[in-house]
């Protein structure tokens, strides 16, 4: 058998595959946009009942006679939901209550197929509904990492409090989700997820314990302050150590002064130390200026840095006393040099200038 | 009837908040970035523009500070619509010279008050 009666066969049936699969792909491809154009299509021709029922309180679109336009009436909805507030996000709850979506959603939560099962989740998220977190919760454990994220968003969504353990937990689950996910969604469940995260403090995890303490912080809660003071003397991660500093640095309460004096010591990690210098700048700044002074006199740079900042707004004495250690010249000069001035205290400054 | 430009690029909540203020009798008009929203406002002199803060080409706090600083559109009522909530934007959304701030998520009905306030503020000044 020649080269050539080899080659031919093989060259056409390669050419015929080739040319197989090109038509695949392009049928594919027109089949995926005829799919998005009759989606399109949809969201069009429901669009103005939904926005006349949210704008002008006009009726409910009603499922049965809407038929395969419901799924775009759902859609619309769950986009819609998530800026609105009011009796016009009650009413769009109501709509997709009335036609069965919660229900359906919560069943499809748990079905084959993580497309699927992420829309569910993301319904019920914007739904705000509380009886749909067993289901939304139940998705941080999901095998696929993309609905584990859904479900951790949609949990901040619901905006309910019973959320934050299931959050808080997911951060000790063998199949991660990213830290910043589960603290976007503590974040959006606001003030009222700081008893679920007082408890987190004390979880085991130093992800959780950080993340806890750093909410709590922004979330000013008062409450919390024995449990961040403890963390910041006896947690055994620096890290976390730091972040309870932070915390307690925006929450402000004289009770940490204490503590966080204590965190100034030069046996101390020099993280700590200037995050304990820079929260007794809402703590009590005059009342620390003998330690401020030594971490001013520290060596370390960011130590000097939060130290001189805090002495600056410990009133006119601490402001003399740091004025002293400008105009000396010697360690921790530019620091409070750089302090002086960004606090503006042009008549101590020009003092140390001259 | 007052004339009231909204300028946002998120289409539900444009035309969310285009149907409602037809709905309270105003005429609309509607842009969907900041460079077209600036341009209408220059040509049309709308009475009310309810502008969004984060828009491509131009933000909303650009087309405020732009509006502010030209003669011809300093007193343009301005409401700000925005997801930008915290207090240091509120700050800055009033600095850049917006008369209101309405923040995302919204009610309908309640920016639709405030329009309504701050056309009426206009016309007494």
């Amino acid at each position: 058998m020649s080269m050539q009666a080899v080659v031919v066969p093989v060259l056409i049936g390669l050419g015929l595959t080739l040319a197989t699969l090109t038509i695949v792909a392009a049928a594919g491809k027109a089949r995926r946009r005829a799919t998005d154009a009759r989606r399109e299509r949809r969201l069009a021709e429901v669009r103005p009942s939904v926005l006349r029922m949210v704008g002008a309180g006009g009726p409910a679109p009603d499922a049965e006679a809407e038929g395969a336009s419901w799924a775009a009436i759902e859609e619309l909805a769950v986009s819609l939901l998530p800026k609105l507030r009011g009796a016009d996000r009650a009413g769009l709850v109501e709509l997709l209550e009335s036609a069965g979506s919660i229900e359906r959603a919560r069943r499809r939560s748990s079905r084959p197929g993580a497309v699927g099962r992420a829309r569910a989740l993301e319904l019920l998220g914007v739904s705000g509904v509380p009886r749909a977190l067993p289901e939304v919760a139940r998705g941080l454990r999901d095998r696929d990492p993309e609905v584990r994220a859904v479900a951790a968003r949609a949990l901040g969504k619901l905006g309910n409090p019973g959320a934050v353990p299931f959050l808080l937990g997911a951060l000790e689950e063998p199949r991660p989700i990213p830290v910043s996910l589960i603290g976007m969604a503590l974040a959006h469940i606001g003030p009222q997820a700081s008893d679920g995260l007082r408890v987190g403090l004390s979880a085991p995890s130093p992800a959780c314990r950080g993340l806890s303490a750093e909410l709590l912080g922004h979330f000013d809660a008062v409450a919390a302050v024995p449990e961040l003071v403890a963390l910041l003397e006896h947690d055994p991660v620096l890290g976390v150590r730091v972040r309870a500093a932070d915390a307690l640095h925006r929450i402000g309460s004289p009770h940490a002064l204490r503590a966080l004096m204590g965190c100034l010591d030069a046996s101390q990690a020099p993280p700590l130390r200037a995050a304990a210098a820079q929260a007794l700048s809402t703590v009590g700044p005059g009342a620390a200026q003998d330690d401020l002074l030594l971490a001013l006199a520290s060596g370390h740079h960011s130590v000097a840095r939060a130290a001189a900042g805090t002495l600056s707004l410990g009133g006119p004495g601490a402001v003399r006393r740091l004025a002293a250690v400008a105009s000396g010249g010697g360690v921790g000069s530019v620091e409070a040099i750089e302090a002086l001035a960004a606090q503006d205290h042009p008549e101590v400054f020009s003092g140390v200038a001259a | 009837m007052p004339q009231i430009l909204i300028v946002e690029d998120d289409p539900d909540i444009r035309e969310l908040t285009a149907f409602k203020l037809t709905l309270e009798g105003h005429e609309v008009h509607v842009e969907a970035d900041g460079e077209a929203g600036l341009a209408a406002a220059r040509e049309l002199m709308p009475d009310l523009i309810v502008l969004d803060w984060m828009m491509p080409r131009l933000t909303g706090l650009e087309v405020c500070q732009a509006l502010r600083a030209d003669p011809a559109t300093a007193s343009l009522p301005i409401i700000l619509l925005t997801a930008k909530a915290q207090e240091a934007d509120i700050q800055r959304g009033f600095a850049a010279g917006a008369d209101d701030y309405v923040s995302k998520p919204f009610s309908p009905p309640e920016l639709a008050s405030r329009v309504t306030a701050v056309l009426a503020r206009a016309v007494t000044a």
